[in-house]
């Protein structure tokens, strides 16, 4: 069985829902990561929560261009 | 976005902490709700007890309903489970939330429901009249078959448990069709046994003589006053309730109401 390791510190540094699911899918994906690929995986997101999540994993410096 | 990913081992040199989740776990989330949920328990001690205050209070901008929602999601894909917990004296206790980190460790959970794998059993055309399941063509096949392992479809294995998993595509084997057909035939017993007792008390009730209720206890005096007050005209509606009733006299004798009625007639008729 193929498994993510998630690193314990970053995990509880990040303190919202959005930006805690989209950290979390991103390690069982390979190569690219674009927004239209987040929505399409989690449909029921609304752009405000999307925006809020990306911002969260900006401020700790997760992600960039997402 | 690029991804940069690290490997346990390079965690492991870095003296940093992490926690590990099947790729397949992942892929069953649906929302990002039950994901962030999920991965925030996975995290926490095995002694831990799940309190949903404590998951509003540390995860922003999830609500009561949201929270609600992504444990629902969760326990549908078998990732949680409630239990019930009861005392030494069977009196209950609370309840308790177990969670898992991958769902064929979660001993309640069963991926495949009765009622899809009967529906989508295929009946041969040829079946009998009678409605007895015949099985599949293929396994009638099999039972001649001297090597029938041939015919065993493969089993998904679990990966953690080591069980074969039945998934809802897999094809059933010979044995798991008997299992299905003996499940079917008892169930049509039941409903037989219980048409037939509906039957029998039907036959029960139209054999049972007439009820006692009918019966009234009145003196032979007001059983007298009463055909007289018949006869006089005084209430024709009488006529009736005397004809159709039986009455009890009190020492101990029965009068039908209409045979009586008759004979006061007759004695009437011959005067």
């Amino acid at each position: 069985m193929e498994n993510c390791y998630i690193h314990k510190e970053t995990l509880n540094s990040i303190h919202h829902f959005a930006a805690t699911g989209i950290w979390i899918w991103s390690h069982s994906v390979d190569g690219e990561l674009t927004e239209k690929q987040v929505r399409s995986r989690f449909p029921e997101i609304t752009d405000i929560e999307y925006m809020a999540g990306v911002k969260e994993l900006r401020r700790l410096g997760l992600a960039r261009g997402l | 976005m690029t991804i940069f990913k690290v490997t346990p081992g390079e965690l492991h040199e870095l003296e940093m902490t992490y926690v590990v989740i099947p790729c397949e776990t992942i892929a069953l989330y649906k929302s990002v709700w039950a994901c962030s949920v999920h991965i925030y328990l996975l995290d926490k001690p095995e002694d831990w007890i799940i309190r949903d205050k404590d998951l509003l209070n540390c995860m922003a901008g999830i609500g009561r309903k949201t929270l609600q929602r992504a444990v629902r999601e969760l326990k549908s894909v078998g990732l949680l489970r409630t239990i019930q917990l009861f005392d030494d004296d069977n009196q209950f206790a609370g309840r308790q939330r177990d969670l898992f980190a991958h769902p064929d460790l979660n001993p309640d959970f069963t991926p495949v429901t009765v009622h899809s794998a009967v529906t989508e059993i295929p009946v041969r055309s040829d079946s009998a009249p009678t409605g007895e399941f015949t099985g599949l063509e293929g396994d009638l096949e099999a039972e001649n078959d001297p090597n029938p392992s041939s015919e065993i479809p493969v089993r998904t294995l679990s990966r953690v448990t080591g069980n074969p998993v039945l998934r809802e595509s897999d094809p059933l084997t010979h044995n798991e069709l008997l299992t299905h057909n003996e499940l079917l035939t008892q169930v049509t017993a039941n409903a037989d046994d219980f048409v037939k007792s509906d039957l029998n008390g039907l036959k029960d009730l139209k054999e049972k003589p007439p009820s006692e209720e009918k019966s009234t206890p009145v003196s032979k005096s007001r059983f007298d006053d009463l055909c007289r007050e018949i006869l006089g005209g005084v209430d024709p509606s009488m006529w009736h309730y005397l004809a159709s009733h039986d009455f009890h006299l009190k020492d101990g004798t029965r009068l039908t109401g209409e045979a009586h009625l008759l004979e006061v007639l007759t004695q009437r008729a011959s005067a």
